[in-house]
């Protein structure tokens, strides 16, 4: 299930601050890629598929509202993994009849666009077998955004079989300081201008004891232990950066917003062999208010990551 | 408690019981202010018909007001919506218990709460937190694992 | 200023449709199809002029083949610009760049029924939000006012698409009819409004929906937004809490004057979009060059994006 990656590739979540606080940390996204696809392709999607076959309800979600999005994000992604990953995917439109091959998989899947009744799977749910994103539907009704439909297998520790159907300010009360100066409003606000052809993007971070991609909260009471077990011996190796790309495009027909997050994890002990985020990262953590740490699931073993990194600084 | 909200053209009282002290000040402040008003005690359920050709003959400029124990005021309220009443033409108030429902974050299974803050879950044995996360899709909250 | 992305369009047909109002049908020029978009949708057109380029938005809408995007375009007396361009120097075969479509005036999702009162040239919202609702169908009327039968732009194609649906006031010639905003007051429960027109009927149609106890959340109505001037000037500034006075020149933003002074404004995009550099304004009037904020928020010049936005002569910032 280890699912980390090169150093090389991880995308540090850290500007030049060295403090951290909940913010819009959104940019916009050049070039306007909605996906990613890493070396750890075929392992997560294998992982990802696994996930939807044992646990539907938890990692699918659709109001029936969604199709006409559901087929945009599905345009949308299927168009460009074949402009941006020609070797290994390849898209066939002739009109309404679409030929898709994942030549990475040795899948092929023929449809007609538009029409639900050629494909298996709904849309979202079949475009996001092919992705390591998980995709999430938001759909601006009457005013604000509503989460009405997602693919989700690897969450950072929410529920999408309860947050469905939620308000973008419903989804975040779990999180505290976030209503405070109005920061939901504000990025409330700031996805609803989202404009189609003008994409944004963000990192999110937090840090996780175990390895584990599929950190749902319904398999909280399993994997929230280890956070019980790092010690001075294994938080190198046990305690990972774990990092969300989140990119979200306006979808122009629906009038919906589709989120797509890749998430990234490295364990410590390559993280900090690249000084400057070992120092960066320590003074972060170092200051890092409670409220985040707790929300974050980094209270139990903060002091012990901590004196893990000053002692390699000490090194340095 | 409820508000007097002005500038409506019709205000529309309901309530599932005579004595129901909660509207009495709202209809004495439509008649000062000389504002058309209907006002429907029900206590059968087999008023839902009625109740149903009430709402949707009303026009927009309508304010509807629900008052009554919890399962007549969710009842009522359903039917409003269907007929196009929205959050923003109406009010209600529950006279007595309210459920709340909570969700086990781990089976997903339903679970019925007072005001305790933890419960053990009657489905999954699991210890839960009775949080203020709350899905009105579901209609109930959030009960979280807590790791300790 | 951040340059969004956009479109190259060819002009494939102008048809007449009145004698003030003209048709423009725009397509790809790579023989792909342009985007969808919602009912509602506008783009911003870039029109190449001598003296710079203008913007100026249109609603859209596409009575034509699937994949092109139509505008109509009404000219103006005193044209700004804009009209007299499209009227005047715009030719079949011509190329132009258009944003992608957005939507400030999207349709209701959860209304029970719409209803459009459009005036004049207001009715082009509402053709696209009709498609939609009819592909969907659900319930819809419009009230549409002009001059005369020969002065209403898609008068027989409104009438032979929606047949009942539509109901026609004309000003002139026999038969006169006013549209009036009592209608208002005989929609059912669960109605969405829309106003389109000019901002007298807006304001007239507004008043009289607050009047019969329309909640805000159940009208609409759509301005045509005013042209961006994109010069950058100088101005100055003074900090409320130290009495400090600076100088923002015009090659440098506010964001960057305030950081390089100490002050840690925390900021993300730098180009207006994501809200993050907002500075509070005490006194001073503002020229907002972003896309994050909304009208209220501009109008009322207490709040500014320190990255974009910049003051006229000299501003009072609560820092």
């Amino acid at each position: 299930m280890a699912s980390t990656e090169k150093i090389s590739a991880f995308p540090y979540p850290f500007v030049e601050n060295n403090v951290y606080r909940y913010s819009n940390n959104a940019i916009p996204l050049n070039p306007p890629i909605a996906i990613e696809v890493t070396d750890s392709y075929i392992e997560e999607l294998n992982l990802k598929r696994g996930l939807l076959k044992m646990h539907p309800k938890r990692c699918f979600h659709s109001e029936p509202h969604t199709m006409d999005a559901q087929w945009e994000a599905l345009d949308l992604i299927l168009n460009q993994l074949a402009e941006y990953y020609p070797e290994k995917f390849k898209l066939v439109t002739n009109g309404g009849h679409w030929i898709f091959n994942n030549l990475h998989k040795g899948e092929k899947q023929s449809f007609t666009f538009g029409d639900p009744t050629t494909l298996d799977r709904e849309p979202l749910d079949f475009v996001g077998r092919h992705v390591q994103e998980d995709l999430i539907l938001m759909m601006q009704r009457d005013g604000d955004l509503f989460l009405d439909a997602g693919q989700l297998c690897f969450p950072a520790n929410w529920s999408l079989y309860f947050d469905a159907g939620m308000s973008f300010k419903e989804i975040h009360t779990p999180i505290p300081g976030f209503q405070s100066a109005s920061l939901d409003e504000r990025i409330l606000q700031f996805l609803m201008r989202i404009e189609a052809g003008s994409p944004w993007w963000r990192k999110n971070w937090s840090l996780m004891a175990g390895n584990r991609l599929d950190t749902s909260l319904e398999t909280f009471a399993e994997w929230g232990q280890a956070r019980k077990k790092v010690t001075k011996e294994n938080v190198g190796e046990l305690v990972h950066l774990r990092v969300e790309v989140q990119k979200l495009f306006r979808l122009p027909k629906s009038n919906g917003i589709l989120f797509t997050i890749h998430t990234h994890m490295l364990p410590l002990e390559q993280f900090i062999k690249h000084t400057p985020w070992l120092e960066q990262f320590s003074s972060i953590l170092q200051e890092l208010p409670d409220f985040i740490a707790d929300y974050k699931g980094i209270s139990l073993y903060r002091e012990v990551v901590l004196e893990y990194l000053e002692k390699e600084l000490e090194k340095r | 408690m409820f508000s007097y909200v002005e500038g409506k053209r019709k205000l529309l009282f309901c309530t599932d019981s005579e004595v129901d002290r909660n509207l009495y000040i709202l209809v004495r402040q439509a008649l000062d202010e000389n504002v058309t008003f209907e006002f429907h005690i029900l206590e059968e359920e087999s008023e839902e018909s009625f109740v149903n050709q009430w709402f949707h003959k009303q026009k927009m400029g309508a304010y509807l007001y629900i008052s009554g124990k919890e399962d007549f005021v969710k009842r009522i309220k359903d039917v409003a919506m269907m007929a196009g009443f929205t959050e923003h033409d109406m009010q209600s108030l529950i006279n007595g218990p309210v459920k709340k429902k909570l969700i086990c974050c781990t089976c997903h299974g339903v679970n019925e709460v007072s005001d305790q803050t933890h419960v053990v879950c009657v489905h999954c044995g699991q210890e839960l937190e009775v949080s203020d996360h709350y899905s009105r899709r579901l209609d109930a909250y959030l009960g979280y694992v807590t790791i300790k | 200023m951040h340059q969004k992305s956009t479109l190259e369009v060819r002009v494939k047909s102008i048809i007449k449709e009145t004698a003030t109002i003209k048709r423009f049908t725009l397509q790809a020029l790579n023989g792909l199809k342009l985007p969808p978009f919602s009912g509602g949708s506008h783009i911003s057109t870039h029109l190449p002029k001598a003296s710079g380029t203008l913007e100026r938005s249109y609603s859209v809408f596409n009575l034509s083949e699937p994949g092109s995007i139509e505008i109509a375009v009404r000219l103006a007396e005193p044209s700004t610009g804009g009209s007299e361009y499209w009227h005047h120097h715009v030719s079949e075969g011509d190329v132009l760049k258009v944003s992608y479509p957005k939507n400030h005036f999207p349709l209701s999702f959860q209304a029970k029924h719409h209803v459009f009162y459009a005036a004049g040239i207001g009715i082009t919202p509402f053709l696209s939000m009709m498609a939609e609702l009819s592909e969907k169908n659900q319930s819809f009327e419009l009230h549409y006012a002009a001059k005369s039968k020969e002065q209403c732009a898609f008068f027989d194609f409104l009438n032979q698409t929606y047949p009942g649906l539509c109901h026609f006031y004309f000003s002139e010639g026999e038969n006169r009819q006013r549209l009036s905003a009592k209608l208002l007051m005989d929609h059912r429960i669960g109605t969405h409004v829309y106003f389109c027109g000019p901002d007298k009927m807006i304001q007239e149609f507004s008043s009289a929906a607050i009047r019969y106890g329309y909640p805000a959340f159940n009208f609409h109505f759509e301005r045509f937004a005013s042209p961006v001037k994109k010069d950058a000037l100088p101005f100055g500034i003074t900090l409320k809490q130290s009495g400090k006075h600076l100088e923002v020149p015009a090659e440098r933003s506010l964001l960057d004057v305030l950081r390089e002074i100490g002050i840690d404004v925390s900021y993300s995009c730098r180009v207006g979009g994501c809200g993050t550099c907002e500075v509070k304004v005490a006194e001073g009037e503002i020229d907002h060059y972003d896309s994050f904020l909304t009208d209220e928020q501009r109008c009322s010049n207490r709040t500014m994006l320190s990255c974009v936005s910049r003051g006229k002569g000299n501003v009072l910032l609560d820092l």
